[in-house]
């Protein structure tokens, strides 16, 4: 298994571990000289204890400090928006700032009724003042629990801390962002259909009404004499007058029903009397990771000769993932392999010898959107230091 | 196909014989009639045991629990479309019938009408047959939403069937009013009650008349486009999922056809029997049974290229899982079902009338007999076959095969019909005595159309036709 595999697999995990089962995750194979949770490592082959996936309150194996974590979440909030939580974490001791951790931000979910837990809203890592902060968008109102949870790793323990966001609102916020808007084209034609139909009936019922009402004697045909009909109106009771005004009220009243049904039918999709929120909810609830899609500074190069082989090329085999794999087991993504001189630059705009800024490969090191490798740390400036300066002095294969 | 064509030669008006036949049924009844409402009752309590199980035990007792959640809508939905689709004999065809002025309607339009009104309420009752919680219907009402077909099946439903109770009740009154008059030394206080308080106080005034053309007027026009829309949404119940066998654009205009198809075989079949109980026979010939095989046929070729429409530009393009569904109702295990329906549903009503030999009235309710069944095989092929396509890479497709609890609740429905439908000709005037007696004057006086008629006062017969 190759360490950037290994380590997505660790953080999994860890995630699942804390969130599920409180049982350790250890042993993570014969290739385990690297610390799990170090993801990259500052200093590699440095021989720092695994954290522990106990709990993030259990305390730590012997000998790893609980590091100081802090909260700071908005005064308040309304439902929908998007606020910015910000952790800080911090070495006891000196009270100097840890950089370089992840932060897992969460929030309490509930699913049906009984599934409740905690939801990880998104990962962070902290910067050189030890803030990790993430911009998310409120989706429950009250007195919402957040949550930061610093998973350990780097001779410190598990740590997390939880405070409480005052949400106020209670706007519905989803809405499909799928379908047609055609101007006109709406619900009032269903319900025009259908009153049109429904009044055609009370008007029928007119009618019958009016064939119920009480006459004239009828005057036979041709006889001239006034014999009221057998059964003339004036024999029939109250009830019997009174019933077709019943039934006519009674397809006035399920006519009505029917139009209001519609009217007020949707209530997660905006209707009739409620038209949808104005708010953006085609955004999901992915968080977004500080100000995504930047790109970090490059690191100016260095003024000393850089080897390939024995300076940049073991950077790329211990943290290329599958970009290293050997191409039998299964192709590498995007057709691109980085574990030999030829192969990298066997790929147009890989690597532009003397021209780091140009380069794809260097682009995707510093970007905080496309960063690779993806779902760790970005790679120790040292090491991107290295590759920029190896690129920037021609990209020899020395 | 001239001779029955024409119009047969009027006997001389008999206006008591007429209504003694039509009220002989409310006058007389004897030990069959009783005998008849038993077994009917047995079979309904019968279905109603059944239900009572599945009230008490959920939907486990169906085959639909056997299948997991793969072919969640069996025997019952197939009945659900195929009553809705019989519901469509009355109305729809009475009301078309009436436009065109078709005199030979007038002794079945009133067998029409009730049919509908009987099958949309024994139709209405599988949707809650098939809910594990028959009292998560009132949700339709609490929580209804329009983007879901269920919603519109509620509106399209409840609309036509106080639409067509209207549409029933409206021919009724003057014959209503004979009742009152003609049987009114032999009722009971309550059946006399009951005649004068629906009559409404009928006396045949011109004023009446012309109040009762104007109301049949305007609703044998809307009770058109409410039928058509009802058997449209009850496609879409269908058409709308993304499912093959049911995600077509054929499917409304082909289920309006098909319901009218069934429809007219159920009419005929309801024709005959009662035609023999109650010898409607001089008032129910051989004409009318003819002319409805003609609408039949013309149906059934309809039908039929419905069927080759939609299936061809399936086949030609064989997207997705149709080999699945396709193989299955042509060559697997609906294949029997699937032909079955195109020669003795489809092909055999149009060859049946395409000679003079054929067009029997024994011939014709055979193959109406034979169309109703082939449409509530094409009805459960349609639910079934199309569920049975595998949406995930299961190994087997689902087998679903109904459990006696749904056998029983079907063939109780099936009684329910029957005996509503008996019922009701125990009650009401089975022929509609003045739209006949209005047909057979028309036809004794040739000239009486043109004599104009008093200015604002259209009789009914001007309105409505012969």
């Amino acid at each position: 298994m190759k360490p950037s595999v290994r380590i997505a697999a660790a953080v999994a995990a860890a995630t699942l571990a804390l969130v599920v089962l409180p049982a350790t995750a250890s042993g993570h194979g014969d290739m385990a000289d690297e610390p799990v949770q170090e993801q990259g490592a500052t200093e590699p082959g440095h021989g720092t204890e695994e954290g522990t996936e106990e709990g993030a309150e259990e305390g730590a194996e012997e000998g790893a400090e609980v590091p100081l974590i802090e909260l700071e979440v908005p005064d308040g909030a309304e439902l929908g928006t998007h606020v910015t939580l910000r952790a800080t974490l911090t070495d006891p001791h000196d009270g100097s700032p840890i950089r370089g951790a992840s932060i897992l931000f969460q929030a309490p979910a509930v699913w049906g009724e009984e599934i409740r837990g905690w939801m990880t809203l998104g990962v962070a890592t902290t910067d050189r003042e030890g803030i990790a902060s993430l911009t998310t968008q409120v989706r429950s109102s009250g007195e919402v629990e957040m949550r930061a949870v610093f998973l350990g790793g780097d001779g410190f323990a598990p740590a997390s801390v939880s405070t409480h966001l005052d949400v106020q609102g209670d706007a519905q916020l989803y809405a499909p962002a799928v379908g047609l808007r055609v101007p006109w084209l709406n619900l009032w034609i269903l319900a025009a259909v259908i009153g049109v139909v429904w009044g055609t009936y009370l008007l029928v019922g007119v009618r019958v009404l009016a064939i119920a009402r009480p006459g004239r004697p009828v005057v036979a045909e041709g006889s001239g004499s006034t014999t009221p009909a057998p059964g003339a109106t004036s024999r029939r009771s109250f009830l019997a007058r009174a019933l077709p005004f019943g039934a006519q009220a009674g397809i006035a009243v399920i006519g009505a029903g029917l139009v209001a049904l519609v009217a007020r039918s949707p209530r997660t999709h905006g209707n009739l009397l409620a038209p949808p929120a104005t708010i953006d909810y085609h955004r999901t609830a992915v968080a977004r990771v500080g100000s995504s899609m930047e790109m970090r500074p490059m690191p100016m190069p260095l003024d000393r000769p850089v080897s390939f082989s024995r300076e940049v090329l073991p950077i790329f085999l211990a943290n290329g993932g599958p970009h290293v794999v050997a191409p039998e087991h299964s192709p590498p993504p995007g057709g691109l392999r980085l574990d030999s001189y030829q192969e990298i630059m066997a790929k147009e705009g890989v690597v532009v010898p003397g021209k780091p800024e140009e380069s794809e490969l260097v682009e995707h090191l510093l970007s905080v959107g496309m960063q690779m490798p993806p779902s760790v740390p970005p790679l120790p400036e040292e090491q991107i230091q290295l590759i920029v300066t190896w690129i920037a002095q021609g990209a020899d294969d020395g | 196909m001239v001779d029955v064509l024409q119009r047969s030669t009027p006997a001389e008006p008999s206006a008591d014989l007429l209504e003694e036949t039509a009220l002989a049924p409310l006058r007389r009844t004897g030990p069959g009639y009783y005998l008849l409402i038993l077994v009917l009752l047995g079979l309904v309590g019968l279905g109603a045991y059944a239900y009572s199980i599945q009230l008490r035990r959920g939907l486990a007792v169906t085959g639909m629990a056997a299948t997991a959640d793969k072919v969640m809508w069996g025997l019952y939905i197939t009945n659900f479309v195929f009553f809705i689709g019989i519901s469509h004999a009355g109305t729809l065809i009475s009301a078309m019938l009436r436009i065109s002025k078709a005199g030979w309607r007038t002794p079945i339009t009133r067998m029409a009408e009730f049919i509908t009104v009987v099958a949309l309420l024994v139709g209405a009752l599988f949707p809650i047959f098939d809910l594990g919680r028959p009292d998560r219907m009132l949700n339709v009402i609490e929580y209804g939403r329009w983007p879901s077909p269920i919603l519109w099946d509620f509106f399209a439903i409840s609309t036509y069937l106080v639409g067509s109770v209207l549409y029933l009740y409206l021919p009724l009154i003057p014959d209503l009013a004979t009742c009152r008059d003609r049987l009114a030394g032999s009722l009971s206080r309550r059946k006399a009650w009951f005649y004068r308080t629906l009559s409404l106080g009928w006396t045949g005034s011109s004023e009446q008349k012309r109040n009762l053309a104007a109301a049949l007027g305007v609703m044998m026009i809307v009770i058109i486009f409410v039928a058509v829309s009802v058997h449209t949404v009850v496609s879409w119940i269908f058409a709308m999922t993304l499912r093959t066998g049911w995600n077509t654009a054929v499917f409304g205009i082909y289920f309006v056809a098909g319901a009218i198809f069934s429809g007219i075989a159920t009419l005929i079949i309801v024709m005959a029997v009662l035609r023999r109980a109650y010898h409607l026979e001089r008032y129910i010939t051989v004409r009318q049974f003819v002319n409805l095989g003609y609408l039949l046929a013309a149906l059934a070729m309809i039908m039929l290229y419905f069927n080759v429409s939609e299936l061809v530009t399936a086949g030609y393009k064989l997207e997705g899982s149709a080999p699945i569904y396709l193989g299955q109702i042509f060559t697997g295990s609906f294949a029997p079902m699937y032909w079955f329906y195109i020669f003795a549903g489809l092909l055999l009503p149009g060859l049946v009338m395409l000679f003079r030999r054929t067009r029997t009235i024994m011939v014709v309710v055979i193959t109406a007999i034979l169309v109703d069944v082939s449409m509530w095989l094409e009805r459960f092929i349609i639910v079934v076959a199309s569920l049975r396509v595998p949406q995930m890479p299961y190994p087997d497709p689902a087998r679903y095969f109904p459990t006696w609890i749904e056998l029983a609740i079907s063939g109780g429905s099936l009684a329910l019909f029957a005996l509503l439908i008996a019922i009701f000709v125990k009650v009401f005037p089975v022929l509609s005595i003045w739209e006949i007696r209005e047909h057979e004057e028309t036809l004794l006086a040739p000239t009486a159309l043109s004599v104009p008629a008093p200015i604002g006062r259209p009789s009914v017969a001007d309105v409505i036709g012969p």
